[in-house]
């Protein structure tokens, strides 16, 4: 490796596979090995900034996200005001009144219902204020605290999926429950927030030849300065994201949802199929646990938390167990 | 199946649009068509070519069409309009409908350029039936290079103001489409154009109802450019004996798993994408048109994930895994 590449942090960015612009922040952490690169364990790697790209919530899953500049995770909570609510399928099996968690195909999604993607939903979790809006037009701004408001939400949503005339999904919402499709694994899962690393999107970009919107995976949290596939070594680990702690606990394996264009609303590219064909797994990021709440912003640093900080982390815990 | 028809009349209705007038050398009546059907034509380059039916359709002594000569084409229109001439004989298929006229109370018709064809047959025909609620948004370039501008002007003008909008973008830039599209009611839209005004139509009616939007396109390929033809399955699950079989139909545009969803047969899915393996079903006849990633070679003889494969037989009986 010629060492006159590795004498400026550009050519050190520039062999770490970095691309985008780095913000003039310093590094707080050092990475320990193994974190940032599991196979170049070796490297020098001290100097490598990652940070929180880009924080998303979905207040009604399958409808589309929200950009957030910061926002303040509670700890062993779920991204705030996040799949808040579902559009239940008619004479399915939702039950308002006798609640348990369902699958995914229990509402309208993308899997299955492209056009969700082509209508912006943006709601306001202090108000409760939702307007819709298609190509900058506002087609609905209603109250979803009101029986009138959510009449006339799932009358347009209704129309949208094509259900007969006179057939109506149902607005589902549970106090205390959100709609993210791992619900249905228990309270923990539930309880979680979603990591994707911008650097695997590109490397899957790269290999296929196809320009994908993040936004086909709807994470909560866009991570980026991390080589790509690192967040695969990541279970079981702790991580601090700003003032956050969350320890990582599952892959986020991909559905049909990411064949659908988050631009155009179109079905177009087999993102499940790509990842097969070009690495033989269908994951595309992690759930994590908030260990420690607090506030995270967009620019955030990413990094590894030191053995003392997860001990006390474990040992509070267990006082509160 | 197709036959003969003789050119009965060719005129230029632009500089390069050119009208051919087809009936039978007798005279004789042709097979009934609708608004949006199209025939195939076998064209003097040796090209077989699509063109839709663009005249009163109730008037089956002989069949309209416009072609617009394409410079840049592979040949077929151009000998069309260069070479075809009155008196000539022309190769034709039977009438067929990818893009019918369905009922509504109300209709917004869109055409760009030579997509007028089908939207004329539709305009002409709503008109006969009585339908009031028409407007039809007619996009060309210069009023030069519009066919069928005076005869639709004269034959829309109502007391209804804005049945007709004509627009030229080259005098008036682009064209405003959300008054007309804000509130959808009962209507149905139509439009026949370059793919671009397809997109932004579409992209614009999101708060549509999906199915009182029709666009002409290649119906059956499937998002990823797959071919996908409808096809017919048979579910047979243990003890189908006694409590009977059930007959799904697969149409081009529904997935085989959603087919059967819609008969009320549950079968357990998760990534619906041919890669995780978990909607597998047993393949007792027929020969699957394999599209996963998840079956051997050996397992597809008997097995068939129905989220993403389909039919290369014209039935597939299927059943579940016990």
């Amino acid at each position: 490796m010629p060492s006159v590449l590795l004498s400026t942090l550009g050519g050190l960015l520039a062999l770490m596979g970095i691309t985008r612009s780095v913000r003039p922040r310093c590094p707080t952490k050092t990475a320990a090995p193994g974190f940032f690169d599991a196979h170049r364990a070796t490297s020098s790697l001290n100097s490598v900034y990652a940070f929180v790209d880009s924080l998303y919530r979905y207040p009604i899953k399958g409808l589309t996200p929200e950009s957030l500049d910061h926002v303040v995770l509670g700890s062993g909570q779920a991204f705030p005001a996040d799949r808040l609510f579902a559009l239940a399928k008619p004479s399915g099996l939702y039950d308002a009144d006798n609640f348990v968690p369902l699958s995914k195909r229990e509402y309208f999604v993308l899997l299955d219902t492209d056009r969700l993607a082509g209508l912006a939903a943006r709601f306001n979790p202090e108000t409760w204020q939702l307007q819709v809006t298609v190509q900058e037009h506002s087609v609905l701004e209603v109250d979803l605290s009101t029986p009138a408001g959510r009449d006339e939400f799932v009358e347009l949503y209704s129309r949208v999926a094509d259900l007969p005339e006179g057939v109506r999904t149902v607005l589902a919402q549970q106090k205390g429950f959100n709609f993210t499709d791992n619900a249905i694994d228990g309270p923990r899962m539930m309880n979680t927030i979603s990591l994707v690393n911008r650097a695997s999107i590109r490397d899957l970009e790269h290999r296929s030849d196809r320009k994908l919107d993040p936004l086909r995976f709807r994470s909560n949290v866009y991570l980026d300065g991390l080589e790509a596939w690192v967040e695969r070594e990541w279970i079981g680990q702790v991580l601090r994201l700003g003032d956050v702690t969350v320890r990582v606990l599952e892959e986020t394996e991909r559905c049909a949802a990411t064949e659908v264009d988050p631009s155009t609303a179109k079905r177009d590219i087999p993102v499940p199929r790509l990842l097969n064909e070009h690495y033989g797994h269908e994951m595309m990021g992690v759930f994590a646990e908030v260990l420690e709440g607090g506030p995270i912003a967009v620019g955030d640093p990413v990094s590894p938390c030191d053995r003392k900080r997860i001990d006390a982390v474990d040992a509070d815990r267990e006082m509160s167990a | 199946m197709s036959s003969f028809l003789v050119v009965a009349r060719r005129r230029l209705l632009t500089r390069d649009v050119c009208e051919f007038v087809l009936r039978r050398a007798d005279n004789s009546a042709l097979p009934p068509k609708e608004p949006g059907a199209h025939i195939n034509v076998d064209t003097p380059s040796g090209e077989t070519r699509s063109y839709s039916l663009t005249g009163a359709v109730h008037d089956r002594s002989r069949h309209i069409i416009a072609v617009r000569r394409d410079e840049d084409g592979r040949g077929g229109s151009r000998s069309m309009v260069d070479e075809v001439a009155e008196g000539d004989e022309l190769r034709v298929s039977l009438p067929h409908n990818d893009f019918a006229l369905e009922d509504a109370p109300g209709f917004l018709l869109v055409a760009a350029g030579i997509g007028i064809t089908p939207i004329r047959a539709m305009a002409l025909e709503l008109r006969r039936r009585g339908i009031r609620d028409v407007h039809l948004v007619y996009l060309s370039r210069s009023p030069e290079e519009t066919p069928y501008l005076d005869e639709l002007q004269t034959f829309l003008a109502t007391d209804e103001p804005g049945a007709i909008i004509v627009h030229h973008r080259r005098e008036h830039g682009a064209f405003d489409w959300w008054p007309l599209l804000e509130h959808p009611a009962q209507r149905r839209l139509y439009v026949c154009g370059p793919l671009a005004l397809q997109s932004e139509l579409r992209a614009l009616t999101m708060h549509w109802r999906p199915s009182r939007v029709h666009m002409e396109n290649f119906s059956g390929v499937s998002a990823f450019g797959e071919i996908s033809l409808p096809f017919r399955a048979v579910w047979q699950p243990k003890g189908a004996e006694f409590s009977g079989s059930v007959d799904v139909t697969v149409p081009a545009g529904q997935t085989f798993l959603s087919a059967l969803r819609a008969e009320d047969i549950d079968v357990a899915s998760s990534c619906e994408s041919g890669t995780c393996g978990t909607c597998r079903l047993r393949l007792i006849a027929g020969e699957a048109d394999h599209r996963d990633v998840v079956l051997t070679e050996q397992e597809r003889a008997h097995y068939v994930m129905p989220c993403v494969s389909r039919a290369r037989s014209d039935v597939l009986v299927v059943a579940p895994l016990s």
